[in-house]
This record gives structure tokens, sequence and C-alpha cells, in this order.
């Protein structure tokens, strides 16, 4: 997060990180998506903080796209931080012999994925900064192709395109490795 | 080929362009429409090819969308740690919204315990936060039904963790669903549970997730008992400042459990003790039903909300009436006459108007106790509980005033409105078991002991508060007489002795007037005041109103009552405090031989701790220690290693082995009770400036003297800012620093200091002979250092008269400063007249049952000296 820092800052990232975690709880236990979805959660963690930012509609698109980013950031920063231990990091580590160690290795995968997303992410910002921002708004933020054209004042056919192919070419990027 | 560097916008543009129109062909047709694509760059081409093959594919992170992303950074990816310390880890035993729990172990000595570690630390410092204050909560609480901390500590990376008390069993609702627990055993665990959310209650520490998956069952070994255990205190709230809206930050850093959640909490207004009675009342509706009051599954959280909000639940009869859901079966049979109490009870608990809900957990408790003996509730319409509630309306915008009236005045209203319904001279007996009302109030507010100005004001307000609305319980004088002693003796403990003056001199003038004189409750006011007088430093008039106390009780009770016995422990700390040590210790040591009985464990623990203090007094150090040793081993049990009462003790056992000569034991100990009192009270506390203090003092006899300035110097600093320049801590921590700058050499300091500290101590409102005679004292042993033997003499002299006013003649401060002179003569060529002195307090140290080894060697080679030039003169 750059520019906006706010005293709230932390207490977003601190919710949202919460909102995060919930939301992976439920996916390990396999009913993601049942009441929660990212957007609801977004709005929650809004109205938690809505005390304490402005109210107007300026302002709830604002703290939305602080949001995405913040879940962007809270992700990426903790790929980064398990891929560190994957390499050895500064802990020491223990492979329990326990049945989750099937998913201790997979969690790497799924970091690497992550980082790597981020990377690529931040070459198609550079080649299109709005199509980065539907990027961190749609896939990050979890809003939908809707909602995200709201928040980038734009039509949902532009959003749309934009999308699917960022979409494409992240994919295909993440497939060319490194 | 690398595509990478060299796309730029114009490229991206045409790809993208290139790839809407392919999509828009069938798929049949695209492979021509790339072979006609022969102007293209490859660059271009390439990406082109690559992204529409994957297009249709389902394949990357992209697809499988926020949830999966977060689930595989987030979620299943604890960092395994394998050790933390001396610990080994051997398994997770479960991942909370903060951190994960460890199951370790150590080897020698073997100990199984639990390890939370904050979960990825480095991503917002609130959480960071927010875990210490989970451990800094548990620090301050110590009860059976709590997992106890025993210590925290960082890894090398920083991320904090602390160790606990491991808790192997199985959740509430599962450990009665798998023993079929009837409704005895079930609400047996529910007060269990309540008695341990009330201790929390006790130290303002208020839950705030109360719910069946944070309370565990174990089976005590031996007896195979079900007990229970509360995790998880990660959003806990201290409540400790009335005036601080924390409704919107802190307060909801992490989401509560909605099922559970009061409407005060799911609409964001102030919380209190209350926020916990209504979890309890789910969980005990959960527990008599074998379901939850509210069908919240097919709700989104919005909606979930609005039905908390607006719904009104099901009486627990009604709805156990629906059949069990998920094992665990109803309570008791539909139409069973005890389901009308339990309704009330369950429905009064978790009623959403915070007026008609029960404002304590301890009245909670108390219907609880009620249904049990079959008495009517307070819960039941019309009730003492509704009346109570209007009285409180007012406050319940307050959070302090909440757990504070609800807890206290609440808890003493009830109780004297059931009492009303029996004999009134039963309950004039059992008016006393009150008494833990009493001592939860002082323990609330221990905390606040000479506290920094910040803290001290939030008590004062609440304070004042307190007594305005104990004013209005004027028409029930009992009540009222014990609320007024109840404040006095806090804003003793508190140090404002003016109020507390006022407060207990009502309180005796009431209970004088109503019960009379010979009364065991005007007794305690008596002992009350006595032991008020006593920190005013009036110890005549502290002595005649402990005695007159100790009378009356005396008369009224057996003679090994517990309650004699405090009065014997009160006198007994009395006297001690005015050297007159045999009838003290006498009376302690009585003390102590009954309440290790019969007493109290706290009461028990303070009668020690006095006798240890008076045997200390008197010199009498090994025996000191030994007591000491019982006390710590007693409050280890009672707290923690990590609370300040140990510390305290930490002290004084310290003193007794500074004073044996054993510094580097006694510095030992300083430090680890400098080490906790850090930790809890903080550097600007006078309990920390205390510590700092003789932390100090020993450093100089090690002749560490740099840091014994620095400790002295932050002592000072903090009295002198708290208590003013004139107090007498103030002095005899100049006193402290004179002594460094004596020893190492800057006499011009020294002399200034130990005079300033002088004219301290004789300006007090009664001086203190012996302290005037320390100071005098320590001013000759300059004077000696500066070649002045006269003058030294001379002092020593006075030292010695001013001791003799008040010390016994073979007090070990006495043969002290005999030693002193003794010396100072032998310089002067005074040499018969220095062994006269050098022989008495020879004698006198090596008569002691505990010799201080230091003054005994140097007596012992001081007479030597002097009997060496004598012998060479009476030869010649």
């Amino acid at each position: 997060m750059t520019g906006e820092a706010t005293p709230d800052l932390d207490h977003l990232f601190s919710m949202t990180y919460e909102h995060l975690r919930r939301l992976a709880a439920n996916v390990k236990k396999g009913d993601a998506g049942q009441t929660l979805n990212p957007t609801a959660l977004v709005n929650e963690v809004y109205a938690r903080l809505a005390g304490t930012l402005e109210k107007s509609p300026e302002s709830v698109l604002h703290f939305k796209r602080m949001a995405a980013r913040a879940m962007r950031q809270i992700l990426v920063d903790a790929a980064r931080h398990r891929s560190a231990q994957k390499r050895g990091g500064d802990q020491p580590i223990l492979s329990f012999s326990d049945r989750e160690s099937g998913g201790w290795d997979r969690s790497f995968a799924g970091a690497d994925d992550l980082l790597a997303l981020d990377q690529a992410l931040v070459r198609l910002n550079s080649l299109d900064p709005q199509q980065g921002k539907v990027v961190e708004f749609h896939f990050f933020g979890g809003f939908t192709i809707a909602e995200t054209a709201d928040m980038l004042g734009t039509s949902r056919s532009t959003v749309d395109r934009q999308w699917r192919a960022a979409r494409a070419w992240l994919t295909f990027q993440l497939g060319q490795g490194p | 080929m690398n595509e990478k560097g060299t796309l730029d916008a114009a490229a991206w543009a045409r790809i993208q362009s290139l790839f809407h129109e392919a999509l828009s062909l069938p798929e049949d047709e695209r492979a021509a429409f790339l072979e006609r694509l022969t102007e293209e760059a490859p660059l271009v081409l390439a990406n082109l090819r690559g992204m529409l093959a994957v297009d249709a594919g389902e394949a990357s992170v992209m697809d499988r969308g926020l949830a999966a992303a977060a689930g595989s950074v987030l979620e299943g990816t604890a960092p395994r740690i394998a050790q933390f310390g001396p610990y080994r880890t051997e398994s997770i035993l479960g991942r909370g919204g903060m951190g994960v729990v460890y199951r370790a172990v150590r080897r020698d000595p073997d100990a199984r315990v639990a390890i939370k570690v904050l979960r990825d630390p480095f991503l917002s410092p609130a959480r960071q936060e927010r875990f210490q204050r989970e451990q800094q909560i548990l620090t301050r609480l110590n009860h059976p039904a709590i997992a106890r901390l025993y210590e925290a500590n960082t890894l090398e990376d920083g991320t904090p963790y602390f160790v606990m008390e491991l808790v192997e069993g199985t959740t509430l609702v599962d450990h009665c669903r798998a023993t079929g627990a009837d409704l005895y055993e079930r609400l047996d665990l529910f007060r269990q549970v309540c008695r341990g959310v009330l201790e929390a209650h006790r130290h303002a520490v208020i839950h705030r997730d109360l719910k069946p998956s944070n309370i565990m069952v174990t089976r005590e070994e031996a007896s195979g008992t079900a007990r229970i255990k509360l995790l998880d205190f990660g959003i806990a709230k201290e409540l400790r400042d009335p005036t601080t809206d924390v409704t919107q930050t802190e307060a909801e850093l992490r989401l509560m459990t909605p099922a559970y959640a009061s409407p005060e909490q799911i609409r964001g207004e102030q919380i209190g003790v209350a926020t916990d009675v209504y979890s309890l009342g789910v969980i005990l509706y959960e527990l008599l039903t074998g379901r939850m009051p509210f069908d919240l599954s097919r709700l989104s959280p919005g909606q979930a909300e609005a039905c908390l909000l607006t719904a009104e639940p099901e009486k627990p009869s009604i709805r156990a009436l629906r059949g069990e859901e998920g094992g665990l079966k109803p309570v008791l049979v539909p139409g069973n006459q005890d389901w009308q109490d339990l309704d009330a009870i369950c429905l009064t608990a978790m009623h959403r108007d915070l007026k008609r809900r029960y404002a304590s957990v301890e009245v909670l408790l108390q219907d609880l106790d009620r249904f049990f003996q079959h008495e009517p509730l307070m819960a039941r319409p019309d009730s003492t509980s509704y009346r109570l509630g209007k009285f409180l309306k007012r406050h319940t915008r307050d959070v302090v005033a909440v757990a504070l009236v609800a807890i206290v005045l609440a808890g003493l209203t009830a109780f004297y409105t059931w009492r009303l319904r029996l004999a009134r001279d039963a309950a004039l007996a059992e008016a006393h078991k009150s008494a833990r009302i009493h001592r939860f109030m002082l323990d609330l507010f221990e905390d606040g002991e000479g506290a920094g100005p910040e803290r001290s004001l939030t008590v004062a307000e609440l304070m004042d508060r307190s007594v305005a609305k104990a004013d209005a319980f004027d028409a029930d004088p009992e009540i009222q007489s014990s609320l007024y002693q109840t404040l006095g003796e806090i804003y003793r403990s508190l140090g404002k002795l003016e109020q507390a003056e006022q407060l207990i001199a009502r309180t005796l003038a009431m209970r004088k007037a109503r019960l009379g004189v010979d009364h065991p409750d005007t007794a305690s006011s008596l002992t009350s005041l006595g032991l008020l007088r006593q920190a005013q430093d009036k110890p005549g008039e502290a002595e005649d109103l402990t005695r007159q106390a100790l009378e009356v009780l005396r008369r009224h009770f057996s003679k090994d009552h517990p309650r004699v016995a405090e009065g014997m422990s009160a006198l007994g700390f009395v006297l001690a405090d005015a050297r007159k040590f045999e009838e003290a210790i006498g009376l302690l040591e009585g003390a102590v031989a009954v309440l290790a009985r019969k007493g109290e464990r706290p009461v028990y623990a303070l009668a020690l701790e006095r006798l240890a203090n008076a045997r200390a007094l008197n010199g009498e150090y090994a025996l000191s220690e030994a007591i000491n040793e019982r006390l710590l081993a007693l409050n280890e049990s009672l707290f923690t290693t990590k609370h300040p009462n140990y510390a305290d003790t930490l002290i004084n056992q310290a003193w007794n082995h500074r004073m044996q000569g054993h510094f580097d034991k006694a510095e030992r100990l300083y430090r680890q009770a400098l080490e906790i009192n850090l930790h809890y009270h903080g550097d600007q506390h006078l309990v920390t400036a205390s510590n700092r203090a003789l932390l100090g003092g020993v450093l100089e006899h090690l002749k560490k003297y740099d840091e014994a300035t620095l400790h002295l110097g932050k002592a000072l600093a903090i009295r002198k800012r708290l208590l003013g320049p004139h107090h007498s801590r103030v002095a005899v921590t100049l006193n402290g620093l004179a002594n460094v700058a004596l020893n190492r050499g800057d006499y011009a300091t020294a002399e200034a200091m130990y005079k300033e500290t002088l004219v301290v101590y004789r300006g007090a409102e009664r001086p203190r002979p012996d302290w005037i005679g320390t100071g005098l004292s320590n001013l000759g042993s300059l004077y000696y250092r500066q070649g002045k033997y006269g003058l030294a003499e001379r002092h020593a002299r006075e030292a010695l008269a001013s001791y003799a006013k008040v010390l016994p003649p073979d007090h070990l401060e006495i043969a002290i400063v005999r030693t002193k002179l003794g010396v100072f003569l032998m310089h002067q060529a005074c040499y018969v007249e220095a062994r006269r002195e050098l022989i008495h307090a020879y004698e006198t140290l090596a008569g002691k049952p505990d010799p201080n080894a230091f003054w005994l060697a140097f007596a012992g080679s001081s007479l030597d000296d002097v009997l060496a030039v004598l012998e060479v003169a009476e030869s010649q």
C-alpha cells in the first residue's frame, strides 16, 4: 500500500486478513461460498470500519479499491513467506508425518503460483494500468465484473473483455515459468 | 524466445484485438485465422497462441478464485516449528484466528505444554499487539477453569509465542453428547464455565468470544471428575478506561462468532460483562436443548445479524420439543416442571435488553444455585433483577461502571435481598461469606496501587462514581456500610487516605450506632480503621484499634476461628511495624497456625507474609527466609511466577539474603522480581521504583556502581514525581544514592545527599528514630572515609541514641553502629573504649541465630586490630 496511509490501514489489513483466513478455512472444509463470498466480506469489513471513514459514494469506492489492494498485498506477502520457508528460510521446520503433510507441499505450489501471478500482474500493469486494476479488483478483491466496472467507471462489456484477455495472458505467462 | 522484455503497450493492444477477434470465430476456424497472420511479429503471435490455448482450459490459479488462493497460502500451512526454547513440538492442536497452537514436550523435567504462536506476524502490527494483549491478560488470570500461562517469548525472527497449560479433552458440547450427561452434570459444567468467566471479570477482562469450541472438558486423573478449561482469550478485552470509545477500532479487529454474539456486540456498541452473560445464555440454551436458539445456517451474514437483533428465541422447553439435533439430547423430558425455571434462567441470561439481562455472571450463578436449592429465582417475572435492572439503567452506557456496579452492587443487592427471606441471625453469619465480594473488590483494584497518573485518574473516577452509588443505598444501611467499608479499603490501598478515612469512619459510626460496639461487624470496621491509621503512620492508634477489634472477635468466636486469626494477623502486623516484635511474632505465629488449616489461601498467605516480615524486621533473617520459602511455594500455586505478588515475596526474600550478606543471591532475586514488575506494572510505577531502589542497593554492595546509580536514579525520579520531594521513600532513595557516591569517593555529593535525607526524615509528620539513626550512622561512615574521625564518632553516638529510643539493645542495627563507633574510636587511638564497643558488637552479632556475615567479619577483624594494639601497649 502506498500513498494513502491512514491510521485505519493497519486495522483494514488486520480485518482483511481475518476475513481471508475465514474464507480459506471454509475452502478447507469444502464449503466455500456457502455463506461467505469475498464481496460480502468486503462489505462487512466496510461496515465495521465505516464509523471511521467518511460516508460518501466516493469513499465507498475508495474503500473497495483499498480493500482489493489489501487482499492482494496480504496474499502475496503470505505467499512470499511460505515460499521462503520452503527454501529453508529462517525457521527450523519440522516435517510431521501426520496426515496434513500433503497439504503442506501443495501450499508451496500455491504460494509460488501466487508470486508468479503477482509478478506477471506487475508487467500487465505497465502495459495497461486499467487492465491491471481489473485483475486486482476482480481476482484479488473478489468483486464481480459489474462491481469492478463501477469501481473503474467503465462499462461491463469493457471489463469483461479486459478480464478475459488478461486472464488468458496471465495464465499463459504462469505456464511459461519464471 | 523471450517475450517478456520486448512486449510494449502497442503490441499488447494488437494481441488483445486479435485475441478477441479469434474468440469471435467458431473454434474450428481459429487455426485458419492464425495461419493467415503472417504479417504479425513473432512475439505477438507467440502470446496470442498461448492465450488462445489456455483460454478454454480451467487450470490456473486464476480460475480457482480468491478463496482457493487464500486457502493455499493462509490455511493448512501453519509453520511447523520444531523447537521453542526447551520445548519440542509434537503436533498441531488447532488453528485459531490469531495463531497456531502446538502440543509440545520438554524433557527434564518432563512437561507437556501447549504453545501458541502468532500466525503470520508480518502482516500487521495490530495483530501482534492483540496477541501480546492476550498474553498479558492470561498473566493476570489464575483460576482452575482458565488455562494457565507459563511463559512468553519470541522466536529468533521475532515471532511471539507463549507456553500454556496443555488442555487435553473434548469440547463442552461433544463431552455432553459423548457421556450422555444429565441435567445436573451439564449444569455443573456450566457453572464451572461461569466461575471461570467470573474470574476474568474480576480482573476486568471480558472474554467476548465464549462458545462451546472455546470450552474444553478434561478429566482429573485421580478422581475422574470433569473439569472445565476456558481457552482463547484472543479477542478478550480489558475494561479500563471508561472514556475511550472502543467500539470502532480495536473492538472489531476480529469477528466474533455471530451465533454466540450479543446484540450490543453485533451493533458495535460498547460492551461489558453482560456481553459474556449473553454468550453464556446461548451456551446454556444449547446445553439444555441440544439446539441453537436461532437457526442461522441458511442465512447470509446480514440476515443472520438481523435475525439475532430482532427475533425472539423460543423457550428452551419448546425448542426441546423439536427433537435433538447433532446428537445432544434435550436435558429434560417435555412437561417436566423444572423447565419453567430453566427457561427463565436461560432467557434472562440471553435477554436482548441489557436492562432485563442478568447484570453479572455472579447473579446468573446465584440463580443457578437457587434452582438447585429450589428457591425462587430472581429471573422470574417481577423479580429483583428487574428492579435491579431499573436501578442500573442509568449506567448501561458506561462500561466500567457496569463492570463495577453490576458485579459488586448487584452481587451485594442480590445477596441481601435473598437474605431477607431467611432468619436474621443465620443470615448475619452468612453475610461474612460475602467477604469474597469484598476481597474481589480489593483484588480488582490492587492493580491500581500507586499507579501512575493516567490510571489512577481512571480509578479515581470509578471510585467517586462507586461512592455516589453507595450513597444511594441509604434505605439499607447494612448494604451501605459494607460498601463504604469496601470502598474505603480500596481508597486505602490506592493511598488515598483522606477518602479512605471518611468512608471507614462513616462505616464504623453506622455500625456502632446500629449494632453496638460489641459486634463482629463493628470489629471488622475497627480493624479497617486500625490498618488505615497504620498507613497514616499513627502506630499507637493503629494498635489500640486492632487490639480492640481482636478482643471483640475473641468474645464472639472460639480461639481457633479464622476470623479471630485474621484479627491476630492484623494486630501482629501493626505491632511488628511498631517494633513490638515479641508480641507481634507470637500473634502472627498463632494466626498462621490456624489459617494454615482453616483459612482461605489468600488470607493465610497474607499472615505468612506478615510473619516473614516481622521476623525480618526483628533481624531474624534466616527464620524469615524459611517462612518466605513456604510463601513462595504458596504464591506460585495461588498466582503464577509471573504475578506481582510473587515478585513481592521475591523482594522480601532478597532482603533476607541481603541482610545475611548474600548479595549475589539477593541481586538474582531482585532482578527476577524486576522483570515481573516491569512486565506487569511498567516502568513508571512505584512498585517498579521500589524494586529498582532495592536492586541498586545490592549492586552498590557488589561494587557495580554505574548500574546501581542507574537504578537508584530512576527510582528517585519516579518517587519524587509521584510522592513529592518530602516523602520518606524519597529520603531512603537519596540515602541509597549517597551510599554509592560515598563508595565511589564522591564525598561532596554523598554528604549533601545524606544531609538532605536527614532533613526529610526529621521533617516527617511523625519522625522515625530508627530511620534518623541510619541517616546519622551513614553520615558517620562518610566522615570516617574522609578521615574526620571525631565528626564520625559524634554522628555514630547520635545514631546510637536515636536507635536506642525504639530498638532493643541487642538489635542488629545497634550492633552495626557500635561496630562503626568502635572503628572510629580506634582511629582516634581510644583503644580501650573501642575495645568495649567492638566486643559488645561482636558478641551481639555472633549471638544472633543467623549472624550477618559481613558485619561479624568486620567487627571481628577490627577487634583483632584493637586487641593487637592493646597487647603491644600492655607488654611495653
